[in-house]
């Protein structure tokens, strides 16, 4: 509890100082990864975080969470249709799923017990373990690793805040505005 | 003799320049701005004026305040569209992919420094002006290998489109319809339609758990 209040405090003076807050690293300059097929983002942000390979990941997922007949190893990916089925076409993590895999993954990310808007999430009053795991929803579901997020003038994440992320499909830095879409582990 | 030496080397420097220039051409993409896109570059830099102001800091903390300098780069508009899901989900085929792009109201534009690719930006109309929605600060880095391919292909004609949160380039070569993912990788029309059907049934299945436990967007 002492922990959060002196968080609190501090990000308050950060804010009124500087008028805005960051959550995070912005000098971030860390390992980047990139997916190695279409629905492996969420083991690119896995690599990224806590390093290991991502065919080590999805192996994970594929064999705990999705009941295919055999031990599969998405290491060998071509060893015959059924391993291209889970681990390519399959192997995208559902988000019912993803608190339970995140968990278990041994990525290094910290533990969590739900998903939530990133609005929920930051503020003045709370705060999250950053660089993270979040994800853009809307059209598609993408997994993207958070490093810092800037909220302007004492608001809760919104229109105005800017979430810096690293895009596992291609290694872009981007800077993303209008975080209403944006979900997070919490 | 010292007039023909002199005459060399203003020849030489003058072709090497323009070896340069050439060389730098080939990395502009998309067309010039029109006037209504250059009051939109307008919006984007007040926006960025209104963040910088707001930060109180000498050095800020935002690539994107790299937008302030924009008057010293060069501005194109990329040929971007959206992904309709609706009108490919009506019946699902690798020919559907092309018919389901639709010119986006969102403009994106690729921005050169020095003749090279630097940045790209989005925006959004939001009411009534342009809004940055996402800065790529390394975008000319990831989509170096673009302009080459597209020399070697049949048109400059290209389209850019996300979709399943992966950004595509479309473009034709020996009369086929090519798609690549952003960094370079092509892909088969059956591939990418058998993963734009996985997002898709992915959506559905992800937004059913989110209502379950009261999370809307």
């Amino acid at each position: 509890m002492k922990k959060i209040i002196s968080i609190v405090v501090i990000l308050s003076t950060i804010m009124i100082i500087y008028g805005f807050a960051i959550f995070g690293n912005a000098d971030y300059n860390g390992r980047t990864a990139k997916q190695e097929y279409a629905t492996w983002c969420v083991y690119a942000v896995m690599q990224m975080h806590g390093g290991g390979l991502q065919h080590y990941y999805a192996s994970l997922y594929v064999n705990n969470f999705l009941n295919s007949p055999n031990i599969i190893d998405c290491m060998y990916i071509d060893y015959n249709s059924l391993t291209r089925t889970y681990c390519v076409n399959m192997a995208g993590v559902k988000l019912k799923d993803l608190v339970r895999f995140v968990n278990m993954s041994h990525s290094g990310l910290e533990p969590v017990s739900g998903v939530g808007k990133i609005g929920d999430c930051y503020g003045p009053n709370r705060y999250k373990d950053l660089p993270c795991l979040a994800l853009e929803v809307g059209t598609y579901y993408h997994a993207l690793y958070l490093v810092y997020i800037a909220i302007f003038d004492d608001k809760m994440p919104d229109e105005s805040s800017v979430m810096v992320c690293i895009d596992p499909a291609s290694g872009e830095k981007l800077s993303l505005m209008g975080n209403s879409d944006k979900l997070i582990l919490r | 003799m010292k007039k023909i030496y002199i005459i060399s080397i203003t020849f030489l420097l003058f072709n090497c320049s323009t070896a340069i220039n050439d060389n730098n051409k080939k990395f502009e993409l998309g067309v010039a701005l029109t006037s209504r896109q250059i009051h939109v570059i307008k919006d984007l830099k007040e926006m960025v004026l209104g963040f910088t102001g707001k930060s109180r800091m000498t050095a800020i903390p935002f690539s994107f305040a790299e937008i302030l300098n924009i008057d010293s780069t060069n501005i194109t508009l990329l040929p971007y569209y959206d992904f309709d899901t609706a009108i490919f989900y009506e019946d699902p085929s690798p020919e559907k992919i092309l018919e389901s792009l639709t010119v986006s109201d969102d403009l994106y534009f690729a921005i050169s420094k020095d003749g090279c690719l630097a940045y790209s930006l989005l925006a959004k109309k939001k009411e009534d002006s342009w809004v940055l929605s996402r800065f790529s600060e390394n975008w000319g880095e990831v989509i170096k290998w673009f302009p080459e391919k597209l020399q070697d292909a049949d048109s400059r004609d290209f389209k850019i489109f996300r979709a399943g949160g992966i950004e595509y380039f479309l473009y034709y070569k020996n009369g086929k319809t090519i798609y690549s993912t952003n960094i370079g990788q092509e892909i088969s029309e059956e591939i990418l339609c058998e993963t734009i059907l996985e997002s898709i049934h992915r959506v559905d299945e992800n937004k059913k758990y989110l209502d379950s436990i009261g999370v809307h967007f």
